[in-house]
Order: structure tokens, then sequence, then C-alpha cells
């Protein structure tokens, strides 16, 4: 009790040089939690998005919905597979889409982005259960209304409930806005696929998605497709497509963030660790009372330690305190990997305040390590001797 | 009769502490003619090296005029002050205080640095000041390389090299042993007799009192006569 | 001169503490580059960009095509020298995360249209030739060991199929921001060919089509002829100058590079922490030494300028170890990034190297700012009564 009194007290007595290096300290764990914040936010988003029991069926080598096509008599033929269920109405749990996309601009004179556009039918909500409509209404099947993702309908002033956008020489109106909890749909403008194919001079789908009965089916339905030659498609579980999708952006911010972050972490260890060698220096005679007093060597080295984990600690604090501030706040860019504006926001777990204030104290703890060493090493005869300016 | 290099009217110097006001310097008036050699003796606490630090312009007094060297202290601002120290001042602590990475030389060419001498005329004067404290020998030792006698006279050697109007001393010999605090004072005693140097030096020590030409005891802010 | 003696002497006078200050700022500065690299690396296109090529992309989205037959309505546009298109062509080697950019161009416009373009006459005259032949840049041949000669099996996405492509030629650029060398070129018309069999939806339509104006000719009349052109067709076009084009896609990732950039900014509070924490406890050591030299007559602007000089001079040195560091990390850097898929640039130019020196010059300023203040405050009595 009195050992970290006496920790706390020398940090307080020079508290400029303290304060310098927490915020040093502070910083360093601000960046590593946001950075750490964004890249869950991200793969969360791209997790969601989708159900576990759906199946999306594209054209055997597509990569992406874009370059993938179905014809009419596939999609028939999906739809009949035994594995996909059947909703009340005796219809099959399955939706065939065209993936499109619109450019649009966000904001007022602000930079273009793409939109995914996804021309599909109201089974869409039958196979996506999580999908809602939160303003106004679905479209009527056969005509050019649109509803909107609500991240679209935050970042693109065309694109508001009752607006009207044109494209391919016709007009659609938003008639609703959709709420798909934070994943990837929200970004998404969904329509009516007939009309979309009309208008673009289509007369293949992109990729059909199945509801299967539950999660563990799918690998068997998976390898069945994807053997029989006849089909010629590709399935894949849909949360992990859309995860796929993420690779290219979830990587860059991850390798740049961690990387920037232990690059500068060794900049504030050096900083703690001048911090904590300029306190043994002013401190010499202090030391060699403590050891006349009878403590031991250990008790000193453990002083030292304390005191710079403390350090490291409320450094520690104080960039988990900042990176919350962070928290839910969204984030709208390209995902590079389909070319399409992507929402996600910065998301905190109870894990990542451990893993900071962790990380924070192991940078207080290396960095008083050398310094600590050698207070405990100070000859006693030699600290007394010595004068202190 | 000659000029005073320093004069002193009704000079007061009082600190407030916690609401009360500590008078340490208290209306002292006296000049002292250029060329004397003064000791000022006195009492811990008496305010010696307030008077001393107020003759060298790095203190100011609560009240009163302080002419020294021609110059009325007062009016000066800081910047003004501090060229006016440079080129009339010469002062020497108690505890040496030489810059610690800088050699013998280098602490004596200090002051130099704000002069106009080309680099010849200045490391001239160094030598000559270094010699003439008898450390010819040793202009390359760093002040950890000397002895505490060696470091005060290095010291020395930086308060005469500009060539001041007069050198202050603050109990030059309080740190030395008496074989190098006659030194010292012997060097001290040399400037005044052969340089003609004014020279006021403030100790705690009877027999380096004794070496000057005069000494005067401060008590209770007033400066008396020895008894 | 003993004025600046004692700068450098101070400066050196704790060692440990000096290398600790360099070390850390050399950290810092090596995140700092190596984020000015990556933020130059995406705008290295926006300035390698040519005058007089103009891009033109379905107006409704860059994912959708356009169809070929735009071509002779482009050409006979005002101003309009050369009309050239191509596609993505999406393949895969061996597996998805080894795969790379690869193009369709039509190839008789090609190399009038990308100058950029490098590659002996020989090898040129021999890929016009072969119609199932390739071209690979520089780095994707060093990448996987191809030569001239070799056949490369890749399996199509946007163009669905095995192909096996002969490597006509491996071509160098003079512009790598425009013309990558990590990428593979395969003859328009032959991809497009397959397409019947395999994706008819997509036969005869082009991703883009780079158009090049005649010399005298304002870009911005040809970009507004082009576009009024197709007004009102089903497929309405949207017409760039290159630089624009390149720019508008720099700009989608608008959010993520001012992340970056802000990132940058925090680094370098980082690294004026750990300086002005170095000078602190320095300056408060020899406040002693500082009323000293007050007795002596020195004035506050050369105490400041003692400190200044000290501050700016481990700046310098944090900065050029930095540097030092920069060149060794930026590789390791630049592969990490990629996933071993292309390597980018990375490429220290004097202008980054400037950005280093420039900005920690900058935090060697303020840093020694809050000292400088406390010294030219600080009486001369002040200053010799302090005891360390
Ligand atoms: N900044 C200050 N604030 C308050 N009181 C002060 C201050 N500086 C000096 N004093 C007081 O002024 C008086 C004179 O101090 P000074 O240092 O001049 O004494 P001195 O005669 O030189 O003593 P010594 O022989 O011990 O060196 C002392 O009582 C001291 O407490
Ligand atoms: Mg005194």
């Amino acid at each position: 009790m009195l050992w970290s009194a006496y920790s706390l007290r020398n940090l307080w007595a020079r508290r400029v040089t303290t304060l310098l290096t927490l915020l040093g300290l502070g910083l360093v764990v601000f960046v590593f939690v946001a950075i750490l914040m964004l890249a869950h936010g991200l793969e969360r988003t791209m997790g969601k998005t989708g159900d576990p029991a759906n199946a999306i069926v594209m054209s055997k080598g597509a990569l992406s919905e874009i370059e993938s096509s179905l014809s009419r008599e596939q999609t028939g033929v999906l739809a009949a597979q035994p594995e996909v269920i059947t909703l009340a109405d005796h219809q099959a749990a399955a939706v065939r889409e065209i993936a499109l996309q619109l450019t649009l601009r966000k904001q007022e004179g602000g930079s273009l982005a793409s939109l995914s556009l996804r021309g599909s039918s109201p089974d869409a909500f039958a196979v996506r259960p999580l999908v809602r409509i939160a303003q106004g209404r679905l479209w009527q099947p056969g005509t050019t209304e649109v509803i909107v993702g609500t991240q679209v309908a935050k970042q693109f002033p065309e694109a508001r409930l009752s607006e009207t956008l044109r494209f391919g020489r016709r007009e659609w109106t938003v008639v609703g806005i959709f709420e798909a909890e934070g994943s990837g749909f929200d970004s998404e403008v969904w329509g009516d696929a007939e009309q979309m194919m009309a208008t673009f001079h289509r007369t293949l789908f992109s990729s059909m998605t199945v509801r299967l009965a539950d999660p563990t089916v799918l690998p068997a339905f998976k390898a069945r497709l994807e053997r029989d030659p006849r089909f010629k498609v590709s399935v894949k579980r849909e949360p992990e497509y859309y995860e796929g999708k993420a690779e290219g952006l979830a990587r860059l911010i991850r390798v740049t963030g961690l990387f920037l972050t232990l690059v500068f972490s060794v900049g504030a260890i050096l900083g703690a660790t001048m911090t904590m060698s300029a306190s043994v220096a002013h401190r010499t005679t202090e030391i060699g009372t403590l050891r006349t007093l009878g403590f031991t060597r250990s008790h000193i080295l453990q002083a030292f330690l304390l005191e710079s984990s403390l350090l490291g600690l409320a450094g520690g604090l104080l960039g988990v305190a900042g990176a919350a501030l962070l928290n839910s706040v969204t984030i709208s860019t390209v995902n590079w990997d389909t070319g399409a504006e992507l929402a996600f926001a910065f998301h905190l777990t109870p894990t990542m305040v451990g893993e900071g204030l962790l990380f924070a104290a192991g940078m207080g703890i290396i960095g008083g390590l050398v310094p600590a060493a050698r207070a405990a090493h100070i000859e006693i005869v030699h600290a007394l001797g010595q004068r202190t300016v | 009769m000659v000029d005073p290099v320093v004069s002193l009217q009704k000079v007061t110097k009082s600190y407030s502490r916690a609401g009360t006001d500590v008078s340490v310097l208290r209306d002292l008036s006296f000049d002292i003619p250029a060329g004397t050699f003064l000791a000022i003796m006195g009492p811990s606490g008496s305010g010696k090296s307030t008077l001393l630090n107020v003759m060298a312009g790095i203190d100011r007094p609560t009240s009163g005029s302080v002419v020294v060297a021609g110059t009325r202290l007062d009016g000066l601002s800081e910047g003004e002050m501090a060229r006016w120290r440079a080129r009339h001042i010469g002062y020497v602590f108690q505890t040496y205080n030489l810059i610690p990475v800088l050699t013998a030389a280098e602490n004596v060419e200090l002051p130099l640095a704000l002069t106009h001498l080309t680099r010849r005329e200045r490391s001239d004067h160094v030598r000559t000041a270094l010699r003439l404290v008898g450390l010819g020998d040793r202009m390359a030792h760093y002040p950890r390389q000397l002895s505490g006698g060696q470091e005060q006279r290095v010291g020395v050697a930086r308060a005469i090299v500009s060539d001041p109007t007069m050198i202050l001393a603050d109990e030059p010999t309080g740190n030395l042993d008496r074989e190098s605090a006659d030194d010292i004072l012997t060097l001290l005693a040399r400037l005044n007799r052969e340089l003609g140097k004014t020279i006021v030096m403030v100790t705690h020590d009877p027999r380096a009192a004794e070496r000057a030409q005069m000494i005067r005891y401060l008590e209770k802010g007033v400066l008396e006569m020895p008894p | 001169m003993t004025l600046m003696r004692l700068m450098f002497r101070n400066t050196v006078r704790r060692p440990v503490r000096l290398a600790l200050t360099v070390g850390g700022l050399a950290m810092v500065v090596l995140a700092f580059g190596l984020l000015r690299l990556t933020l130059d690396e995406w705008h290295s296109g926006v300035k390698a960009a040519a005058n007089n090529r103009l891009i033109t992309v379905h107006a409704m989205s860059d994912s959708l095509l356009l169809p070929l037959s735009y071509r002779e309505r482009m050409a006979v546009v005002p101003g309009v020298q050369v009309v050239h298109y191509g596609n993505v062509f999406g393949v895969e080697y061996r597996d998805a995360k080894e795969s790379f950019g690869a193009f369709a161009e039509h190839m008789s416009t090609f190399f009038e249209t990308y100058p950029e373009v490098i590659l002996n006459e020989g090898d040129r005259l021999a890929f016009l030739k072969d119609r199932g032949g390739c071209l690979i840049g520089l780095k994707l041949a060093a990448r996987f060991g191809w030569k001239v000669g070799d056949v490369i099996p890749l399996k199509g996405t946007t163009h669905p199929g095995n192909w096996d492509l002969v490597v006509r030629g491996i071509f160098r650029s003079s512009s790598p921001g425009i013309m990558g060398e990590g990428e593979l070129y395969v003859h328009w018309e032959f991809a497009n060919e397959r397409l019947r069999a395999t994706a008819p939806d997509r036969v005869d339509q082009v991703g883009w089509y780079v158009t090049t104006t005649a010399p005298g000719v304002n870009p911005r009349t040809v970009v507004a002829a082009i576009d009024a052109t197709f007004a009102n067709s089903f497929a309405e076009t949207r017409t760039e100058r290159e630089q624009a084009y390149i720019a508008g896609w720099v700009a989608r990732s608008g959010a993520l590079l001012d992340a970056l950039d802000w990132l940058s900014g925090v680094m370098n509070g980082i690294a004026a922490l750990v300086l002005v924490n170095a000078l602190a406890m320095a300056v408060r050591e020899r406040t002693r030494e500082y009323g000293v030299m007050k007795t002596l007559g020195f004035q506050p602007r050369h105490l400041v300028a003692l400190v200044l000089g000290e501050s700016l001079l481990v700046a310098l040195g944090g900065a050029l170890a930095g540097l030092g560091l920069l060149y060794p990390a930026a590789r390791l850097y630049a592969v990490m990034v990629a996933g071993g898929k292309t390597v980018g640039a990375y490429e220290i130019t004097s202008e980054t190297i400037g950005m280093c020196l420039g900005v920690m010059g900058l935090v060697g300023l303020l840093a020694a700012l809050w000292p400088a203040v406390r010294l030219s405050r600080m009486t001369t009595l002040e200053g010799l009564r302090h005891r360390g």
C-alpha cells in the first residue's frame, strides 16, 4: 500500500514530465484501439450481411455477383432444389437478383460514389428476415419504384425518400427506406429485377440466394451443386461471401494501422524509458537512503516497475477513453473489392478495452525495465555520495 | 578625489512573505571608490548576497537608487541590464558554476561571445586570463578534471577575461580548503593591486576579509564599520 | 562560436537520453514517412495523368458496359484523334490469392494511346501478330518468374473458361502511376470472341473508351461533345479527362484518406511530446547554468537560441535516422499491404524526404517553444538559486 503510494507520489512530483509521457502513451493507445474498432466494425458489418442459413449461387468462376450470370431456366431449377425451404404459400424461399451499380453524388458538391443497385423481388424479404422497411413502403412489382438502405438515405441527398432518380432513360422513385441492422445491405438500393433487366437490355440474372432449412445443410448442398456439371455454378454461404468482399479494405486497415501502431509504440516506449531514467537519476540519493533503511534491490525494482506500469495504465485509460468517443461514428467509403460505397462504424468491444490497457501497461513496463534494473543495481555508498544536481 | 564606482542611495530591499514584510536592506547609502578591494561580512541571512546582487544588476532593490560604473540601474530594462553586466561586471560564484560540457578555455571564452572580438583576439584574451590565474597549462581540461581550487581559478579567469569595470565575488572561498582559498585571495589582491580592479567580496571568513583594503559589516540591513 | 559549441555539447550531453529521443523521433518519422508514401501512392495516378486522354464510361456506373458500336460515333466527334477501348479481364492464377490486374484492350490503338508502355519493337510485333498472346509488366514477370514464350494458364472470372496465354512481351512503364508494371494485357477481340459462347450478354461491349484529343483542341469541348452524342441513348456516357477520372476514384476513398492524413497529424503530436519531454528535462537540469550565463550578461534570446538550436538538432537527428529506416521499411510495408498481391511502388521521393524534414523542423520549433518561454521568463536569480 505504502509502496504504491510512493510510486504515485513520485509520478505526481514530476507531473509535467509524467503528463507529457502519459499523453504520448495515450495517443498511441488511442490509435491502436481506434484501428481495432474500425477493422472490427467493418468485419461486423460484412459478417451481418446475409444469413448463415442462406446460400448465394453464382455462375462457376465468377468472383462477385457483378461478374456472374444465371439464366432464367437455371434459376428455376435452382429454386426447385430439395434443400431449399418452402414458404407458407408453397413458394420456394429463393430470390434471383441482378447486381448493378449506380453512381450518385455524395452530399452537394461532394465526390461521386457508386452504390450497389440490386434488382430483386419482394421474395428478398422472406430470404433475408433481418431486413425490414423502416419508412415508406415496399416497391410495387412491375414498376420503377425503388427502396434504399438507411445509410444511402443518409449519405446521398439525391436518394432520400420521395426523391426521383434518373437512370437508363427512366425515372425511379424512392418509395421506402429499409433497415438491415447496420449490415452491408444498408448501403444498397433495391428495386424490381424485371424492370432493371428491361432497362439495361439484360436477359440474365446475376445470382440467386436461397434459404436452407438450417446452416448445417449448406456444405452438402454446396458440394452437390458444384460437383454436378449440369449446373456450372459455385455456392457460397451468404455472410461468408460478403465478408470476402471486404478483405482488401479490412487488410489495409489492419496492416496499415497495426504496422504504424507498432512503429510508434517503440517511440512511446523510448519516451517512457527516458522519463523513468530521469526519475531514477533524480532519486539516486533517495534510493541509497531506502537501501540503507533495509529495502532490498527487488523492492527498488518493484517500486520502479510499478511506477512505470502505472504510467502506462494511466496513458492507456486516456487512450481508451478517447477512442470510446469514436464508438458508432460511421465511415462511408468505397469498398475496393466491389467498387461500391460501403458504410461501417467504429465498434468498441470490452475485449478491445482490455487489449488497449494491456498494451499500454506493457509499453510502460518495457519502457521501465532498463531504468528500474539500473536503479536496483545502484551501490548504496555510491548513491549516498552523489549529489543530485 | 577618485570617482565612486558604486554609489547606493537609500537602497531598501524587502520581501513580503505570507503577509509580513521582511526587510533585508534598510535605507542603505554608501559609495565605493574606484580601485577599492572591499570585503563585506555579516551573519548568515543578513543580506550580503542580496546587496551584491543588487550591485551586479541581477536583483533590483525595492526602492532607492543604484549607480554602478556610471550607470543608473533602476531605469534599465532586463536586456539593457544584461548588456551592461556583460560590459562592466565580472562575477565569481561560491560554487564556481562552470559549464560542465565546456573546457576551461571555453568556459573563460564564454563571456567573449558577447563581444565583437575576432577569433584571434579572443583566444589571446583567454590565454592571458588563464595564465594570470596560473592555469595556462589546463586550457583543454573539463571542469570535472580540475580540483575545486582550480575550478574557482577558472571562475576568476572567466570574471576578468572581458576586462570588466569591477569584480563581484560571493564567498569565492566558501567551498575551498585553506590553501586553495589563499591562492584565490592572493589572485584577487593582485588583480586589485596590479590591474587596479575594483573588487567587492562577500565572505564569512575573517582571514579572507583581512586580505581586503576595507571591511564592512552588514547587520540588520545596515552597513557598518568593523567594531 | 562558443555558443554554437555549447549547443552541440549540450545536445550530446546525455548520450542515453539523446539516443532514446532520437530513436523515438526516428520511429515517428518512420511511421509518418510510411503514411506519406501510402498517400503519395494514391495520388500518383492523378499526377501522372496525360492531358490529352479522355475516359468515357457508362454514366450510371463504371461497372456497366457500353456498346462497341459507340466507337464509330466517337471517332467522328470533332477533336477526337484516336478511339481506344478496353475491358477488365478478370482472371485467377492458381487461386484467388494470387490474382492480379488483367485487361483486354483493343491492341491496334493501345500503343499509340499509351506511350507510357516501353516495349522493344520485336516483341511488340510478335504480340500484335498473336491474337492469343499476352503482354505482362516487368513486376508481374518478376513475381512469378515468367519469361517470353511461357504459357500462363488462367481461369477466367469476368470471361468464363480456361485461358492459356503465351507471353509475347514484357513491358516496362515510364509512368507507373498510370500504367503499372504488375498487370497483364490481352487482345480485346480475342477475349470478346469467347464470350459469345460463355456469356452472350456481354459480347461486343466495352468497359471504357479512351480517346485522345488532337493537339490544339480544348479537351473540355470534346468532353462535352462526346457526352452530348450519347445523351438520351439507353446507355448514357460520362466522359472526363484522365486526371479528373482518376482523382474521382481517389476521392471515393476520401474518408479513408482523411483518416490516414489525420493519423499522420497525431503522429507528429507524439513526436512533439517526446521531444518536449526530453527538452524540458534538459532545461530543468541546466537551469543554474542558464542563470550563470544570464549573470555573465547573456540575453534571453541567446538562451532561447541555445535551446532552439538543440531542439532542431535533435529533431534533425530523428528525421535522418527515421529516413534511414524508411528505405528498408517501405519495402517490407509494400509487401505487407499488398498481401503478396502486387508490389506497389512506394518510391521515396525527394518530396517525401523534404516533407519529413520539414515536419520535423516544425516539431523541433514547437517543442522548443515552452522551454524557451520558461527560460525567458526566468530571472537571473531564480536561475542561480535553482536546485536540480
Ligand atoms: N526570494 C526571496 N523571498 C523571500 N525572502 C528571501 C528571498 N531571497 C532572500 N530572502 C531572504 O533575504 C535574506 C537575505 O538573504 P541573502 O541570501 O542575501 O543572505 P546572506 O547574507 O547572503 O546569507 P548567507 O551568508 O547565508 O549566504 C534572508 O533572510 C533570506 O531568507
Ligand atoms: Mg549569501
